[in-house]
């Protein structure tokens, strides 16, 4: 049977269902695309891990020091007892208001028999308590007036 | 024999190509992500390190205590303080000394042996009171480790530059 003749090739032989295959792989096939999304998606996940990474692990412990030795820098140049007994913040505020540029400060001062109401209190210039991560110290201030007094001053620290 | 399979399809081409594209973004990711984690482990080192040496120098008198009339041989540990957080001026003098003159064996003491290391005083306007000498050209990373201290009975900041080399 002649084929060519009837239909079934071209001139140079090609079988046509061949040459125009009606079922042709697609570029992207529903397997590929499936394989690519999966792996994206591995992607992402792996990248979202990555990104977790924090370099900055020691910022509390930052935090921690600057806040402690204010505090002790504070009490042993007799800031807070001068504080006290000028029943006057304004030591305070002028000493925190110098302090490390990155960090806001907050001390308040209580006395020792109610330590739930502040007799004495600074916030840093420029700083509001607005923060993701806050670190507070105590010390205890003695005050040798008449009598002795104790006090206990608590600093707050944040980052700017 | 016009039908006969071919090497290079343009669909093989094509998913070669995507291929290697695929391969190529995971090779420069990888990179990236190892340099990354790399640096990551030598800033953590260098913040241990600089985390203990600030500590100590800021409320240890060092050993022996009265180093700083010592030699740097008989020095074992450099400390700063007079008591915590009041820092001695004879002792700050004596370190940047050390820091000046032999810079190697004094920061291998003071712990920082793979990182450059810079030691100021400050006032609270920023302006610089002491400093060592320290040849920034091969260091491309600065970290600044500040601590508040007393000094001649005014409110001070104790500065380390440390320096992860190129």
């Amino acid at each position: 049977m002649d084929l060519k003749n009837k239909g079934f090739f071209d001139e140079e032989g090609l079988q046509k269902s061949n040459r125009f295959p009606k079922n042709r792989g697609f570029i992207i096939s529903s397997d590929a695309f499936i394989g690519l999304t999966v792996l994206a998606f591995l992607i992402l996940v792996s990248l979202s891990y990555v990104a977790q990474v924090n370099i900055d692990s020691w910022n509390n412990i930052d935090l921690i020091n600057s806040a402690r030795d204010l505090s002790t820098v504070l009490e042993k140049n007799l800031v807070f007892e001068n504080a006290i007994k000028q029943q006057s913040s304004e030591l305070i505020q002028q000493n925190i208001n110098e302090s490390l540029q990155s960090i806001c400060f907050e001390a308040r001062i209580y006395s020792s028999t109610d330590l739930n109401t502040p007799i004495l209190g600074a916030l840093k210039a420029d700083c509001t308590k607005s923060f993701s991560e806050l670190v507070s110290v105590e010390r205890t201030i003695i005050v040798n007036d008449s009598n002795v007094s104790f006090y206990v001053a608590k600093m707050e620290a944040w980052y700017k | 024999m016009n039908n006969k399979g071919q090497f290079f399809s343009p669909d093989l081409l094509i998913a070669i190509s995507i291929f290697l594209v695929i391969l190529g973004f995971f090779f420069y990711s990888s990179n990236s992500v190892f340099s990354q984690i790399d640096f990551f482990e030598i800033k953590k080192d260098a913040d241990e390190v600089s985390h203990s040496t600030m500590n100590i120098l800021v409320y240890s008198p060092g050993v022996p205590f009265n180093w700083e009339e010592k030699s740097l041989a008989d020095t074992n540990l450099f400390g700063l303080a007079l008591n915590r957080n009041v820092i001695s001026q004879e002792k700050l003098v004596a370190l940047i000394t050390d820091l000046n003159n032999s810079y190697s064996q004094t920061k291998s003491k003071l712990g920082f042996g793979r990182y450059d290391f810079k030691l100021q005083l400050l006032d609270l306007n920023g302006s610089v009171l002491y400093t060592s000498y320290l040849d920034s050209n091969n260091t491309k990373l600065e970290i600044i480790y500040e601590r508040t201290v007393l000094f001649n009975e005014q409110i001070a900041v104790l500065r380390g530059v440390v320096g992860l080399e190129k």
